[in-house]
């Protein structure tokens, strides 16, 4: 991948659910994404809705798994 | 209707009885009952201008439709599918359908009643069209949310007698930020206007009107003395709004409808959303989702390889409205497997995808292709990613077709690999062996609390604002787009069926909907549409039902009483689960007795 795609996907803001590991706490991760200009929300325990750029998601993912979230459509 | 006119009627309709008995020898067995039909229904049919509606049924709707392409006027025939032709033509016209020896069987389009209650029927919840309901349950004391597109909250369906909204709260996630109103805001706001929740598709007015409507125009939704949750989403934070459903529901029964979903992912339960809606579901929180309507749309592929083994598959991207066109397909196979994977575009240069743990971009004139490989621990399998972008809306069908997908399996342990595309429209295969029909149920309804549902044909004829409409579908068979279990990982989805095509309830105004002609009644407020989505909401107000009655009844407790209480009839096949309807049919009433 060229520097220059590269950096303008990382800086994406995208919509991801965010679920720290075994043994990491949910507000320690909350902090780091905050720290980085994310939005968080904790949606229920050992779930954060967020919204950051990929950059600000990978630093969290050796202590959370990060799963950006899908486009739905509806059913008819 | 004057006399003279009705006299007239009666003329046609004897006129056309003697040519149909003529006809009558040629017709399949069951044709006498559609005979009598047709007949009885001619008076509802004719017009004064001596038209006449007609589904025929024939085997060679190409030569039915060169013998009558040249009618002119207002005269219609049309092919409606591979065995159906729809027509609206003169008697005269019709009785030289009848003679055709293309028109296997002719029937007359019939008014039909605009029920939701024809499902309510189907689903044992009325005794007959337009009888009192054989169940006391009417989801009172249940709240029932619904994520969708929107809402048309000054529809009488979802206001109570007093015509007060029957709606707890709103949450409008489609803003830079999501944004709540209560009942109270709900009620200013549409009555100034403002309009909170909007519905410009109409899916979602719809949807909730089939869960939870009040009383209108002889129609009445399945769970009618349930309040409303609602969220109007951005299809992308839908766990949220789950979330958000049951925390507003706090202490109260609450059951989540999602007519909705994606193939971007493993189909196996394992995603984020699904682990959430697990974690969220229990005692009194169940999630009810549409199991998909991908059955037919050549966007799953599957199957087993033998070492050595190649295949390879051609796939078309396909237009989409508003920007260039977009693909986006994944595999997933057992990482024991080794699978060489490649895309060969049109022009046969070939992308193979690079080693685990890697992805390729490759940026050509006219397109972006990213290729990655990696693992997905969640479900212990690798995952290969292929993204195609293309750079503009107006790039030549020839870069789009004919593209293929290369698969050289180098070890076979497990031998399987399955792909899907994420969406509707991003692409679809060609016919090959590997396309499956099974695995088309998609995600979050392969989530394993939740109950998804599959969709069979309750009815296929309504009335609209161009008249009487008919499908050729029979009812009681399982509805042809309804996507077909198992999950990727074999589990049983969906868990049931619910009528889903076609279901007529309330139109949002000023929305898409209001322009499907044939689908709307502007003026009675009322469309009639089919889909997964329609089936949903069907279950979802029986849960809310089954919830009144026994407030901590668990997803899996709901799922077996669903299982154990369905209908099994001739289009089901026998007792037990099968892809198409799952467990059988849902009937309430006999769900209601075993709680």
């Amino acid at each position: 991948m060229d520097r220059a795609s590269s950096s303008r996907r990382d800086a994406e803001v995208v919509n991801a659910i965010v679920m720290p590991n075994p043994g990491e706490s949910d507000e320690h991760v909350s902090d780091l994404l905050a720290a980085q200009g994310a939005q968080v929300k904790q949606l229920t325990s050992g779930f954060l809705s967020v919204q950051a750029s990929r950059l600000a998601l990978r630093s969290v993912a050796t202590i959370a798994r990060v799963e950006e979230k899908a486009t739905k459509q509806m059913r008819y | 209707m004057e006399k003279n006119s009705f006299r007239a009627v009666e003329n046609v309709s004897m006129s056309l009885l003697s040519t149909l008995r003529r006809q009558t020898k040629k017709m399949r067995p069951n044709f006498a009952a559609n005979a009598a039909s047709f007949v009885n229904a001619a008076s509802e049919v004719v017009r004064k201008e001596d038209r006449v509606s007609l589904l025929v049924e024939t085997d060679k709707p190409g030569e039915l439709l060169a013998d009558f392409q040249d009618l002119g006027g207002d005269e219609r025939v049309e092919q409606l599918s591979d065995t159906f032709v729809s027509a609206h033509v003169r008697l005269s016209t019709a009785q030289a359908l009848v003679k055709s020896h293309h028109a296997h069987r002719l029937q007359t389009k019939k008014e039909h009643q605009p029920h939701a209650d024809v499902a309510g029927v189907d689903a044992a919840l009325f005794p007959a069209v337009g009888g009192a309901r054989a169940v006391t349950e009417t989801g009172k004391d249940v709240l029932i949310g619904i994520v969708d597109s929107g809402f048309d909250l000054s529809h009488p369906m979802f206001r109570d007698g007093s015509g007060k909204l029957r709606v707890e709260a709103l949450l409008d996630q489609t803003g830079q930020t999501p944004k709540e109103f209560n009942n109270a805001q709900l009620e200013t706001g549409w009555n100034n206007g403002s309009k909170p929740g909007y519905d410009d598709d109409g899916h979602g007015t719809h949807v909730a009107s089939t869960a939870a409507g009040s009383a209108y125009k002889g129609l009445e939704g399945i769970a009618p003395g349930a309040r409303l949750l609602l969220v109007k989403t951005n299809f992308v934070d839908t766990a949220d709004a789950v979330a958000w459903a049951f925390s507003k529901a706090g202490g109260k029964a609450c059951v989540v409808n999602m007519s909705l979903g994606t193939h971007f992912g493993s189909h196996d339960g394992t995603s984020a959303e699904e682990l959430l809606i697990d974690q969220l579901s229990g005692p009194g929180k169940v999630v009810v989702i549409s199991a998909g309507n991908e059955r037919d749309r050549n966007l799953h592929i599957g199957g087993h390889f033998l070492p050595n083994e190649t295949q390879t598959l051609t796939f078309d991207v396909q237009r989409q409205r508003g920007g260039p066109p977009v693909s986006l397909l994944t595999l997933w196979y057992d990482p024991a497997d080794d699978f060489s994977i490649s895309l060969i575009s049109p022009l046969g240069v070939p992308f193979p995808a690079p080693a685990l743990g890697s992805v390729d971009v490759y940026t050509q004139p006219s397109f972006d292709l990213e290729i990655g490989r990696q693992t997905y621990a969640p479900a212990n399998c690798v995952q290969v990613q292929v993204m195609l972008g293309f750079r503009s809306a107006a790039v030549p069908s020839s870069q789009l077709d004919n593209w293929r997908l290369r698969i050289d399996c180098n070890a076979a342990t497990v031998g399987r690999i399955d792909g899907w595309f994420a969406n509707n429209g991003f692409g679809k295969f060609d016919a090959h062996p590997l396309v499956e029909r099974a695995r088309t149920v998609g995600m979050p309804a392969t989530a394993r609390s939740c109950i998804a549902v599959a969709s069979h044909v309750s009815k296929n004829a309504w009335t609209s604002d161009a008249g009487p409409q008919q499908a050729g579908l029979l009812p009681g068979q399982s509805s042809p787009f309804s996507s077909q279990g198992p999950t990727r990982d074999s589990r049983k989805k969906p868990d049931i069926s619910a009528p889903g095509q076609f279901l007529t309830a309330a139109l949002a105004a000023d929305s898409l909907s209001a322009s499907f002609g044939e689908r709307v009644r502007v003026a009675d407020r009322l469309l009639t549409i089919e889909g997964t989505s329609m089936a949903a909401p069907v279950v979802t107000g029986i849960v809310a039902l089954l919830l009144q009655k026994k407030k901590s009844l668990k997803p899996g407790q709901i799922r077996d009483l669903l299982a154990a209480s369905a209908r099994v009839d001739s289009h089901v096949g026998v007792a037990g689960w099968n892809p198409s309807f799952g467990h059988g049919k849902i009937d309430v009433k006999q769900a209601l007795a075993t709680v």
